[in-house]
């Protein structure tokens, strides 16, 4: 054991870099509070959607839809990487925290740009990283959280960037990794695995903020014996996916936390007979216990690939006259998801496509549960095409709500569909487990269904109340992979596109009013917050993941003159109103 | 997918019930309950020995890292023309001791035309064998794919494809740089390695 403690020891010592800077020593920086978290000043972004109820929604108007199109570069920070840059600026008085890909976590004056520290977490030489990319950072006392590539929690110093603890979540090797922010919440840290596509069994877990101490872990995927195992057969579950891939909403009033969950593995369904809970599903879970409170599954069985875990948005919708408090999902199945919450139970209100879905023939009026047109659903050997592709109608990319304009904006793709081919496929730890290829081939392909020449990329805006309606549309020839920002001065901030434009549009209107070519291409989740009475929006431009993954495949189908290559590196840009 | 369906010597099982195991650095550091420290237990579950993790060594043979000879060496003669590449790992020609503690050290192993091979990669063949690593240089997945029609090793994860003909040189990306290549020769009938590796395996995360 003593030759054990060295190693790790030496490992320890060469885990990270933290540059704290001369102005850093002296920087006052307020402690984040469960209070504050619960009910964050407008002028700071304190969470990855900034608020627990997780709609995107900043209440700050400086900058309008009147003079946004007058907004202009304050500065900029380079950070020296390639790959997905897709992290949130979240900004707690003044000072500003995200991460990279390969786990850095960078600590800014929100205001100047000035560096206070960088941390750079030393990945084991043997990780492989299917996702290169990281989406920021919690805050909770005057700690720093981040989930890392290589499945370990760490708390670092806000003031210094220097590693308090740090807490293994799972093991790499065997295809465990971590991709979301952690969300914080009455002091503890919630984190959830990623790793579909290479035999894990997904689960949520929480640690103590003040030591990572272990609180409690809850898997997605039933043991036999607990309830929903009745939906697995054989072993399958042992290494059925399952993952977690962004962070999930908190409901202080119920005590509930609610996360979306990923597809099971392999990908062909008829390998893993039954519905396969809690796969393609939204958890309520107990904040103090993990337990599983209840559960809505959007589609059971997943042969598409079709996750179902960017956050779900917890807000009110009326239907009949009856104030719901509810939970709205824009599925990656393509399919605009109305649900209710209460102390017990998640139930199905509606749901409507908001894409092309040629899978689901019906929902069942009551339960919302779809039935398939088989031909539509790949199995082991049997190939299928199907619509929206396995990147779904939209994907990881929030959408958000404004109670403002009461609209539902969603990044959205359209005309964009795929085949899938899956073979025969044995588990092998840490190797990738879905039965297809990941890379376009006889396994797996997109392919551009009639209307592509028009466009791919959208963005929708949606009314909640009574009979939702696509209330506008914004088209992009494109395919979208752009987190959206919604303000209270009724602008909607948004990237995601190949051509690197940062644009803003009219929140009532979709009117284009403002865009800005940046470097990359923009997948990273804009934010805004104030400082000494000056109202910034921030944004990295940093193209990659499966926004590049996309465009190879988009690539592929199209006359060389129409093939676009978009740049990488990351750059943090943050606009303001020239004084 | 080639080696879809094959399982690697030394692969882990399935322990999908193992709880926390917790364990800080402030604890490590401070010396504290460094006895009941428990993060990196499963790593030391099975003990492995030190030169099971070395690079591979100059006159190491090659063993069958899949499949039913899975662990036996490797001849020459196992390696066909115009087959799909086959996965291998090193082997301590004296002790017979698998370098597997690595996925660094995993190989793909093939045979190609002799007249096919660039310059740069013919001093590196043994009668147009070639072995490469497994690992990616784009983000580190296993690289087990193979286009017959371009004599390309194929990346399932992202796709990027290396030319086995050229020194494992970049043909379609994202991957900017190309696989290691491992430089063997043949003695007696079988296969030796005949240098270390031609860079650093796998890739920088930059």
């Amino acid at each position: 054991m003593l030759r054990t403690t060295a190693l790790v020891l030496a490992a320890l010592a060469t885990g990270g870099v933290a540059g704290p800077s001369a102005a850093q020593e002296a920087r006052p920086y307020t402690p984040v509070t469960q209070a504050r978290l619960e009910n964050p000043e407008p002028r700071n972004w304190l969470m990855f959607r900034r608020t627990y109820d997780a709609n995107g929604y900043s209440p700050l108007d400086q900058i309008n839809a009147k003079n946004v199109k007058r907004l202009a570069p304050a500065w900029t920070f380079a950070t020296g990487l390639r790959e997905g840059h897709q992290s949130p600026p979240i900004v707690n008085d003044g000072v500003m925290f995200f991460t990279t890909p390969h786990n850095h976590v960078i600590a800014l004056d929100a205001r100047t740009g000035e560096q206070l520290w960088r941390y750079e977490r030393a990945l084991p030489e043997d990780l492989q990283e299917l996702h290169p990319t990281n989406r920021g950072v919690a805050l909770f006392g005057d700690r720093v959280y981040m989930a890392t590539a290589d499945a370990f929690l760490v708390a670092l110093d806000a003031r210094t960037g220097k590693v308090v603890w740090e807490q293994q979540i799972e093991d790499y090797t065997r295809g465990y990794y971590c991709t979301l922010a952690p969300l914080a919440v009455r002091g503890k840290i919630l984190v959830g695995v990623s790793g579909g596509e290479l035999g894990i069994r997904g689960f949520i877990a929480a640690f103590d903020a003040g030591t990572g101490k272990p609180a409690w872990k809850t898997f997605t995927i039933p043991a036999p014996g607990e309830p929903g195992s009745e939906t697995w057969s054989g072993d399958a579950w042992k290494t059925g996916g399952v993952p977690v891939w962004v962070t999930g909403a908190y409901d202080p009033r119920l005590g509930l936390t609610y996360w979306g969950t990923g597809n099971a593995g392999p990908w062909a369904g008829d390998v893993r007979p039954g519905d396969n809970l809690y796969a393609n599903s939204v958890l309520a879970l107990d904040i103090e216990t993990g337990r599983i409170v209840a559960h809505h599954q959007y589609h059971w069985n997943d042969s598409w690939d079709w996750d179902e875990v960017s956050t779900p948005l917890l807000l009110d919708f009326e239907r009949g006259g009856r104030t719901i408090h509810g939970l709205v999902h824009p599925g990656r199945n393509g399919y605009l998801w109305f649900l209710e919450r209460t102390q017990e139970q998640i139930g199905f209100v509606d749901a409507q496509p908001f894409v092309r879905n040629d899978v689901f023939t019906r929902l069942d009026p009551k339960t919302g549960r779809p039935e398939y047109d088989l031909d539509k659903k790949p199995a082991t050997g049997r190939a299928a095409t199907f619509c929206p592709s396995l990147s779904g109608g939209t994907n990881w990319m929030p959408s958000v709500y404004s109670p403002k304009t009461r609209l539902l904006y969603i990044p959205a793709n359209e005309n964009l569909c795929a085949m899938m081919n899956p073979q025969p496929v044995e588990y092998q730890a840490g190797q990738l487990f879905t039965g297809t290829q990941l890379a376009m081939g006889e396994t797996l392909d997109f392919f551009l269904h009639a209307g592509a020449e028009d466009h791919i990329g959208e963005i929708q805006a949606w009314s909640i109340d009574g009979s939702p309606k696509e209330v506008w549309k914004k088209t992009f020839k494109s395919h979208n992979w752009g987190p959206l920002l919604v303000t209270g001065g009724g602008v909607l901030f948004s990237g995601g596109t190949n051509d690197r434009f940062f644009r803003a549009h009219d929140a009532r209107t979709g009117e284009l009013l403002w865009q800005q070519r940046t470097s990359s291409g923009v997948v990273g989740v804009p934010t805004t917050y104030e400082i000494d009475g000056v109202q910034y929006v921030a944004v990295l431009s940093g193209w990659g993941v499966d926004a590049e993954r996309i465009q190879g495949a988009i690539n592929g189908k199209r006359p060389p003159e129409q093939q676009v290559q978009v740049p990488q590196g990351g750059v943090l840009w943050v606009f303001a109103l020239p004084k | 997918m080639s080696g879809a369906g094959e399982r690697a010597a030394g692969a882990r099982g399935v322990d999908s019930e193992r709880e926390f195991a917790p364990c800080t650095r402030r604890a490590l550091l401070e010396g504290l309950a460094v006895a009941g420290c428990l993060v990196p237990l499963h790593a030391f579950a099975q003990a492995v020995d030190p030169a099971a993790k070395s690079r591979p060594q100059i006159g190491d043979r090659l063993a069958f890292a899949t499949g039913a000879r899975a662990g036996q060496p490797l001849e020459a003669s196992a390696v066909v023309l115009a087959a799909e590449p086959l996965s291998a790992w090193p082997m301590d020609a004296t002790t017979g001791l698998l370098r597997d503690g690595s996925r660094l050290n995993q190989l793909r192993v093939l045979r190609l035309d002799p007249a096919a091979l660039s310059p740069r990669t013919a001093p590196n063949a043994a009668e147009g064998v070639v072995a490469y690593a497994t690992m990616c240089s784009h983000a580190g997945c296993d690289v087990t794919g193979w286009s017959a029609a371009t004599r390309g090793l194929v990346c399932p994860c992202h796709g990027s494809e290396f030319s086995a003909e050229d020194a494992a040189t970049v043909i379609r990306g994202p991957a900017t740089q190309p696989l290691a290549m491992l430089p063997l020769r043949i003695e007696n009938g079988e296969l030796r390695v005949a240098r270390g590796f031609t860079r650093k395996v796998g890739f920088t995360p930059a």
